[in-house]
């Protein structure tokens, strides 16, 4: 079975916003981290003024000014 | 306001806090029941979103098992709106309706106006109009004055110009009228012959030109030459002229009266019938009268007014007039049908002898019974 079917697709817009399909919930939450699980990895990001602008069961959007982004 | 705000505006939502707790959780929980929330971001220690109306019934179960406080700051959108002013909606309905209605009734044709008819009446004007297309209730784009002004002057030999202009939704019809002459006289160089109207017997005449072919006294049937415009002089030479007279003669008339041995009189009767006219539309507020024989209707319309300005608001009124035989044992009453006769029909008549008949009368009058003829004199 091909791996890829569980990792996150993750598209950036500049440093300003991210949009992280595949998303299963949040783990972290505040102004300079956001951390969201996606399966078999998740996605850390850091940054200021961090905003989940929206959410859904599968997809969700970061804006702010993303400084980096981990993957754990 | 993007398409996105705008969609969320025209369905409602609730922009709501929370604090204390576990956010995280919170989150989680609401994605896992399909709680739809967005804009979520943290200020001075408090998390807020927004979600929609559905999501707000279903919000407060999260918030109760990730323990934080949920407090709504604002329900924005129209759902909100039409609840606080839900007992004046028909106050916006009246005011939506307004709108539709006014831009529907005005381009149409609710009031036609005629001016400058003296002898033509304006019912008559508007008939012609009628079959051009042109009553209350058309639309102004799809009528042509040109067209309407072009049928007037076809249909109507009295009419020398017509105009019709629309202004609003008023049609305003002008017209001119032709000027008949009352009497088609021969002009008094041309040659003419003067020949009875009826029939008769010479009483006076004065001759001023031509050739009289009768004496006084004589008898003269209608159309008979009394006076000729044509004179022949012993050397066979002819004149012809312009023949002026009066002539005054004895003639015989007679007035017939209907049911006259039965002694009965006619008594008058008059019925209403009523219609309400509302824009393009005729209600009838009373039954339609039965139809009679022999019986005058006539109908009259009353409109509202503001001013001098007619709305297409008003009543029809028709009017029934007949009248009905009514046996009665008085002959003298029987008579006054006959002088009303004899008062319209011998008006301009001098009566000089009157006999009363089983039917009616017979009058022996003096009248002017010449009337000149135009004489065709071929070169």
């Amino acid at each position: 079975m091909n791996n890829e079917y569980f990792l996150p697709h993750i598209e950036l817009t500049g440093n300003r916003e991210a949009s992280v399909e595949g998303c299963k919930g949040v783990l972290q939450y505040n102004e300079e981290i956001v951390e969201l699980n996606t399966g078999r990895i998740s996605v850390r990001f850091t940054g200021c003024d961090l905003c989940l602008s929206s959410l859904d069961s599968s997809l969700a959007i970061v804006k702010g000014k993303i400084m980096t982004v981990e993957f754990l | 306001m993007g398409i996105f705000e705008l969609y969320n505006f025209i369905r409602g939502y609730v922009c709501f806090s929370i604090e204390n707790g576990f956010y995280e959780r919170f989150i989680n929980l609401c994605t896992g029941e399909k709680i739809s929330i967005w804009d979520i971001e943290k200020k001075d220690g408090k998390i807020y979103a927004k979600t929609d109306i559905k999501g707000f019934e279903k919000i407060s179960q999260p918030a109760e098992k990730s323990s934080v406080k949920l407090e709504v700051c604002k329900k924005i959108g129209i759902p909100f709106l039409m609840k606080n002013y839900y007992k004046r909606r028909f106050l916006f309905i009246g005011i939506a309706l307004f709108f539709i209605i006014l831009p529907i009734l005005s381009g149409r044709i609710w009031c036609i106006t005629v001016t400058g008819n003296n002898t033509i009446p304006d019912e008559k004007i508007i008939s012609i109009l009628q079959k051009s297309g042109i009553k209350k209730g058309t639309l102004i784009s799809k009528s042509d004055s040109k067209i309407c002004a072009k049928n007037l002057l076809n249909n109507c030999n009295k009419i020398s110009w017509a105009a019709v202009n629309f202004q609003g939704s008023f049609a305003n019809v002008e017209i001119k009228e032709t000027v008949e002459p009352k009497k088609k006289l021969i002009e008094s160089t041309k040659p003419a012959n003067i020949i009875a109207s009826c029939d008769g017997e010479l009483v006076y005449t004065e001759i001023y030109k031509g050739l009289p072919t009768k004496k006084f006294g004589s008898g003269f049937i209608k159309n008979e030459i009394l006076v000729s415009g044509v004179s022949k002089y012993k050397d066979e030479i002819f004149e012809i002229c312009h023949a002026e007279a009066y002539i005054e003669a004895q003639t015989k008339h007679e007035i017939k009266i209907k049911n006259k041995t039965e002694n009965c009189k006619k008594i008058k009767k008059i019925r209403h019938s009523y219609r309400l006219q509302i824009l393009n539309f005729s209600i009838p507020i009373f039954p339609a009268l039965k139809p009679e024989k022999n019986a005058e209707i006539f109908d009259s319309e009353s409109y509202l007014k503001i001013g001098n300005v007619m709305l297409p608001f008003g009543i029809l009124t028709r009017t029934k007039t007949y009248f009905e035989n009514c046996k009665y044992n008085n002959p003298k009453i029987a008579d006054t049908d006959l002088i009303r006769k004899e008062n319209f029909e011998l008006e301009h008549l001098k009566v000089i002898n009157r006999k009363i008949t089983s039917y009616g009368a017979k009058y022996i009058c003096l009248e002017n019974v010449g009337i000149e003829t135009h004489i065709n004199v071929e070169k």
